[in-house]
């Protein structure tokens, strides 16, 4: 396991409309030493991320307003190099195949695995 | 001197008691023991026909025409009031009836008698006063032959057998006297024969059907003038024009008569008195029509009555039969009651059993009983009708469903007198109705369910998303923890939220369960605002898959409807769910579908789906709402049909027709509940 210690003061931020999964993750994330900034909206992360350096963002990939996808793809023009990690509460292969092609370092389905998400996390972190 | 004037004056005692004897009004008669008369006054000559003979006891009852009582026996020669007073005995108002020729009708005697005794008191003889009693005896009888017809009346003999009764007591009172009845017919026009028992039968004839006028005889005439017309002789009077010839061939020569008026002053017949010789009638003849007009009026006035409580029921009863009705009366005073014999086999009581309203409640389902009989008390003293739907269970366990109605009858006071009312079995058609609606239960929840499988991407989301959080919230609790920096106030939010996502899956788990389940649909006040736009939500994972956009347009203003509600869920899924389907083949730009409310006059409240497909079939769109119409590969057709249902189920309506543009449109609306119309402050 890597040493917390490195991770500190990168920021990963979160996206997720639902509050509730948004908050759940931020505990998460924060139980495991890393710097968070969430947004229940789509458009203030991208709004933040035009105007910030964004090593890592973890994205549902649908929204109410704006999808994932969108997301990613306008994220790719703001800061082609934030390291995506998607998660969705939907089994939907299509979706995720677009996803991949834009290029997420990770895919998950909602529930996930506590251990590997934040792996990943990390691994995005550090290779950021 | 002394002996001459004795004897003088004993001759002339004699004289004076002779002088009574023959005299007096009532029969004296003395007779010695060897039955030898010694007394036989005038009054017993006229009485017993025949004066003193040699005869003896034994020959007495012939002689002299004596008979018992029943007319009939000759009276037995030791219960003869004489030789019983010769015997010793003191006789006492004994009766006694007399035959003979001066009296050929008879007469009636009582008699009184008692031994003659000597100084020493031995028997010397008997004595015997007798008086005539033949018209108590005839007033007596006449009064027994008016109970007797009365009685019959009372007894609802038949009408012609109470008149032909009441003329035979007529006759029966006069020698010669011939009577009749006729009978006025409802036109008020013509008569009929009532009773004439002694009239020749072609003169009866010849009056039935005759009309009733100025100048119609003695009866047609009485009646039209309604008073006694009296007719002393056929033979000279005017009235009797067109009648004379007749009368002389049957012999009739005067006829009296009256016109028979009912309590309320209607005619309904007359009474009529003839002679064979010509003369007007007698005080006591005029007595005798007075009695027989009075008692005719009373039985021909029940019998009309009862005439018209027969028709009236008939008639009752041949409407209830025909519309296959049970007929019946309560009295609820009386706890007795009536039912026609359908009400009698539809409520399984024996042709012959006595009723009663208990009786009749008991047959009521004992679940409905009390409700029933509330009811029934409640709607009698309120509006005085009563009206009500419920089972019947029968003996052996059968079940009918019934409507029964009644209407009260109360008297001046207001007290319940009766009900009078119908049963309606409606067991047929409610068993046609409890398997079309369970028909139409099984294929909405077949739909609903079918309606599920469509939206599994939706409630897949709705249940990850508070599972995600739990999950993550736990996990970070256990870091926290293996850290050694688990703030406790920290931990209260982490498992506070877990509370509160695992009550969020719950809630979504019950509304799919609600849709899914089979219960009875209740309906509530609901706002279709409200129910559309958590419908949307419910469907908005499955809207975004198919990168369709739903959009609503809701009119604040909308009034309440009172529905079910998983019901018009089921209707908004379906319309919502078919429009993504029409959507489905067009760029997703322009998969839209838009959702709108709005309030028409504040009676309705119309709700709108509008999809931008390729439209309904151009001549007839509402063939969508055909059974087995579908235009989707894996559709069962079966969805519009029940929304359709659905629909007309809440008393609304529902049409689709092709939008202007493009694609359909579908509009339902539900008739709103008034006064109720949403205030929503405009912002």
């Amino acid at each position: 396991m890597s040493d917390p210690g490195q991770t500190e003061g990168k920021e990963v931020c979160l996206v997720d409309d639902d509050l509730s999964v948004l908050k759940s993750m931020h505990y998460l994330l924060a139980s495991e030493g890393f710097k968070v900034r969430t947004f229940s909206k789509a458009e203030d992360f991208l709004a933040h991320a035009s105007t910030h350096d964004v090593p890592v963002v973890v994205t549902d990939i649908w929204m109410d307003k704006v999808t994932g996808l969108e997301v990613l793809a306008r994220l790719c023009a703001i800061s082609p190099n934030t390291r995506v990690i998607v998660i969705t509460a939907r089994e939907d292969l299509a979706a995720r195949a677009t996803a991949m092609a834009i290029g997420p370092v990770a895919f998950f389905m909602k529930p996930f695995d506590d251990e590997k998400f934040i792996a990943a996390v990390r691994g995005a972190l550090d290779q950021s | 001197m002394e002996k001459e004037r004795a004897a003088e004056e004993l001759s002339r005692t004699n004289e004076i008691l002779q002088s009574i004897l023959s005299d007096m009004g009532d029969a004296v008669i003395v007779a010695d023991k060897d039955e030898n008369f010694l007394v036989f006054n005038r009054a017993a000559q006229r009485m017993f026909g025949a004066g003193a003979t040699e005869t003896r006891s034994h020959e007495w009852s012939q002689r002299y025409s004596l008979y018992l009582p029943d007319k009939v026996t000759l009276f037995p020669r030791d219960q003869l009031p004489l030789t019983r007073a010769i015997r010793g005995e003191e006789v006492n108002d004994l009766e006694m009836f007399v035959r003979q020729k001066q009296a050929p009708q008879g007469l009636w005697v009582r008699i009184t008698g008692r031994p003659v005794r000597g100084s020493n008191g031995e028997v010397l003889g008997g004595v015997i006063v007798c008086r005539d009693i033949t018209p108590l005896k005839e007033e007596e009888f006449f009064r027994a032959g008016q109970s007797r017809v009365l009685e019959m009346i009372a007894a609802d003999a038949p009408l012609a057998d109470v008149l032909t009764s009441l003329v035979l007591l007529m006759e029966g009172q006069a020698e010669g006297l011939r009577c009749s009845i006729l009978l006025l017919n409802r036109d008020g026009k013509h008569v009929r024969h009532g009773a004439a028992p002694n009239l020749p039968e072609a003169y009866v004839k010849a009056v039935n059907g005759a009309p009733i006028g100025p100048r119609n005889g003695s009866c047609g005439t009485a009646m039209y003038m309604r008073r006694p017309v009296v007719v002393s002789d056929v033979m000279t009077d005017p009235l009797w024009a067109d009648y004379r010839e007749l009368a002389k061939i049957c012999g009739l020569r005067a006829c009296w008569s009256t016109p028979i008026v009912s309590a309320q002053g209607d005619v309904l017949g007359s009474f009529a008195m003839y002679r064979q010789e010509k003369r007007g009638p007698r005080p006591e003849e005029n007595r005798l029509t007075e009695i027989a007009t009075h008692i005719a009026g009373i039985a021909i006035e029940r019998q009309r009555q009862q005439e018209i409580l027969r028709e009236r029921e008939a008639r009752i009863s041949l409407a209830a039969e025909s519309a296959d009705l049970a007929f019946w009366i309560l009295y609820p005073e009386q706890n007795t009651a009536w039912m026609s014999e359908k009400g009698r086999l539809l409520y399984g009581f024996d042709s012959n059993l006595p009723l009663t309203c208990d009786l009749i409640l008991s047959r009521v389902h004992p679940d409905e009983r009390a409700a029933v009989k509330t009811a029934y008390d409640r709607s009698c003293a309120l509006y005085g009708t009563f009206e009500s739907e419920h089972r019947l269970l029968l003996p052996y366990g059968k079940t009918r469903w019934v409507i029964m109605r009644g209407r009260c009858l109360k008297d001046e006071e207001g007290n319940l007198l009766e009900t009078i009312g119908v049963t309606l079995d409606v067991s047929a058609q409610k068993q046609a109705d409890l398997q079309l609606q369970h028909q139409r239960e099984e294929m909405a929840h077949r739909n609903r369910v079918s309606l599920m499988g469509e939206m599994t991407a939706s409630f897949a989301h709705e249940l990850n998303q508070p599972l995600t959080a739990i999950a993550n919230n736990a996990s970070a609790a256990r870091r926290f923890f293996e850290r050694g920096n688990l703030d406790p106030e920290l931990l209260q939010q982490l498992l506070q939220d877990m509370v509160a996502d695992s009550q969020r899956a719950g809630e979504v788990i019950r509304g799919i369960r609600s849709l899914v389940r089979k219960e009875p649909s209740v309906h509530t006040l609901l706002d279709l605002n409200s129910v559309i736009t958590d419908t949307v939500r419910l469907v908005s994972s499955d809207v975004l898959n198919r990168e369709s956009v739903v959009t609503i347009e809701l009119d604040p203003q909308l009034p309440q409807v009172n529905a079910a509600l998983v019901q018009i869920q089921q209707v908004l899924l379906n319309l919502i769910i078919n429009a993504l389907d029409a959507v489905e083949g067009l760029p997703p730009a322009e998969r839209r579908i838009i959702v709108s409310t709005r309030s028409d006059k504040g009676d309705v409240a119309e709700v709108s789906v509008r999809d931008f497909g390729t439209g309904l079939p151009k001549d007839r769109p509402d063939k969508i709402f055909d059974h087995f119409f579908s235009t989707k590969q894996k559709g069962m057709g079966m969805g519009l049909t029940i929304v359709r249902s659905i629909v007309e189920a809440h008393g609304g309506t529902i049409v689709a027709a092709n939008a202007p543009d493009r694609g359909a449109r579908i509009i339902v609306r539900l008739p709103a509940v008034r006064g109720q119309a949403q205030t929503v402050a405009a912002a």
